[in-house]
């Protein structure tokens, strides 16, 4: 049984400058006893996600909309266990596999090859697992005779692939992809739709977060939307 | 598991490093013996050493120094150099630290060409007290995750440790005895041992040069692992779970 709830979750995390990072006003504060500790400790601490409840469960394919900066990627990484919540509590029963930065873990001086194996290993994978995938990895990804080469001469769409396909590849219970998924051209997100249909149909958990509302509208069955940190869901009528 | 990954991607890393230089890692082991060669020569001169000790005595010393070293350098880096995939994938803090470590293993195992190339030379013989040099490396190897560990997360928080630990490791070399041997100090440099990296240099080299390190070297590097180790533990308790902010 798969499933992922939040209960009434804050996330605040702290934005460190320069000053706030050095050890030396560190160090200052604790010789003044505080006394120039507005100077010293500049902190600004967000609050990124308010008072967010919500419950998911098998066959939940969930729509992230939300404008720049309202906190769809911090969400996002909460639901992975990456964010620790400063209050309230995270529920997370299930297989997590991430598509969240493109390009993150991937070692650009190496092959393609290389970085499937890498990144398969990275998500908790055995090198004898990794290896068996990649023929699948390949076809999936349809990127030939560029996967011999270096990871940096690729574009962002095929790196795309090659992350979703590696992310996908095992099917994970609970599948987290934010926005660049959309990199992709019509040929590969046609491809990625229908293993996403199969991975939906298989009864998990999918949490994408975009601005495309036709890709929202394809992918998904229930619609969250997010301003300033506060989570509410819309119907899938009201939003289609 | 975690660690037949973590040996994986340490190899992978040392791989993309030199993925376009012809010699490839094996520049790990031609920079040392450069590195061991000169410092012999010029030292060996200076101090008027006998070379078939002193040479096998440097070595050792260089390359326990460069894991030593290599680990406290890369300390600080350890979780900000992965920041991308920590805020992107959930994975345990220690595979990173492992990952960091592994890959000074495979600098080390490159170096140990060396090693070979010094007992061939001077002919040295090797005894079961030799045996006692790997215990010693093992203990420092306990040693480094906790000071890799700890690094990683006073390194991400605050950004000057990086610095500072540059900073402080030149001198740290010259006050750890990887050049002279702490027994060929005249009584009074008593303070050598007050530097907790002699003990690291020693336990591993005097066996191999078929002496047996005094029992409170072992003591030392023990005691270190349990409080360093209850050290790091705590920190990390309490503050690790903030790391995917500090990054």
């Amino acid at each position: 049984m798969t499933e992922l709830s939040f209960h009434h979750v804050t996330l605040r995390y702290p934005v460190f400058n320069s000053r706030g990072m050095s050890l030396r006003n560190q160090l200052v504060r604790i010789a003044t006893g505080g006394t120039i500790e507005h100077d010293a400790g500049h902190t600004t601490v967000v609050t990124a996600l308010k008072d967010v409840s919500f419950c998911l469960q098998n066959g939940d394919a969930v729509g992230l909309v939300g404008h720049n900066g309202s906190g769809k990627s911090t969400l996002l990484r909460t639901m992975a266990g990456i964010y620790p919540p400063a209050e309230g509590c995270v529920r997370r029963v299930g297989k997590v596999a991430t598509v969240l930065e493109l390009g993150a873990g991937l070692e650009p001086e190496l092959s393609g090859y290389d970085n499937i194996i890498n990144l398969g290993m990275m998500q908790g994978m055995s090198l004898k697992e990794a290896k068996a995938l990649t023929p699948d990895i390949e076809a999936f990804t349809e990127l030939g005779d560029f996967l011999q080469l270096p990871v940096r001469t690729y574009s962002s769409g095929m790196t795309m692939r090659l992350m979703f396909a590696v992310a996908t590849a095992v099917t994970p219970e609970i599948l987290l992809i934010d926005e660049m998924f959309s990199t992709g051209d019509a040929g590969f997100q046609e491809k990625s739709l229908a293993r996403l249909r199969k991975l939906i149909a298989s009864a998990q958990i999918f949490v994408f977060a975009s601005h495309n509302r036709e890709l929202i509208k394809t992918y998904c069955n229930r619609i969250f939307c997010l301003e300033h940190g506060n989570l509410t869901e819309i119907s899938y009528e009201t939003f289609a | 598991m975690l660690i037949n990954n973590a040996i994986y991607l340490a190899w992978a890393d040392t791989k993309a490093r030199y993925k376009r230089s012809v010699l490839g890692p094996f520049w790990l082991t031609l920079g040392n013996l450069i590195g061991v060669v000169g410092l012999s020569l010029v030292w060996g001169i200076l101090l008027k050493e006998d070379m078939s000790t002193f040479v096998p005595s440097v070595t050792i010393g260089m390359i326990t120094w460069q894991l030593v070293a290599g680990c406290i350098a890369d300390g600080p880096t350890t979780f900000v150099r992965q920041a991308n995939m920590i805020r992107n994938v959930a994975i345990p803090r220690g595979f990173f630290v492992l990952r960091g470590l592994f890959r000074q293993i495979i600098n080390l195992l490159h170096n140990l060409v060396i090693v070979v190339g010094v007992v061939w030379y001077y002919d040295i013989s090797l005894s079961s007290q030799t045996l006692l040099s790997c215990v010693g490396l093992i203990l420092v190897l306990l040693n480094l995750y906790w000071v890799m560990y700890l690094l990683g997360i006073l390194g991400a928080r605050f950004r000057d440790v990086e610095f500072l630990v540059h900073a402080f490791l030149p001198l740290l070399f010259f006050i750890s005895p990887v050049i002279f041997r702490a027994d060929r100090l005249p009584r009074d440099i008593y303070l050598i041992w007050l530097n907790p990296l002699s003990y690291f240099i020693e336990v591993v080299r005097a066996p191999f040069l078929n002496h047996m390190p005094e029992p409170k070297t072992y003591a030392v590097m023990s005691g270190l692992l349990v409080v360093g180790g209850a050290i790091t533990m705590l920190i990390g308790k309490l503050k690790g779970r903030q790391l995917a902010f500090w990054i």
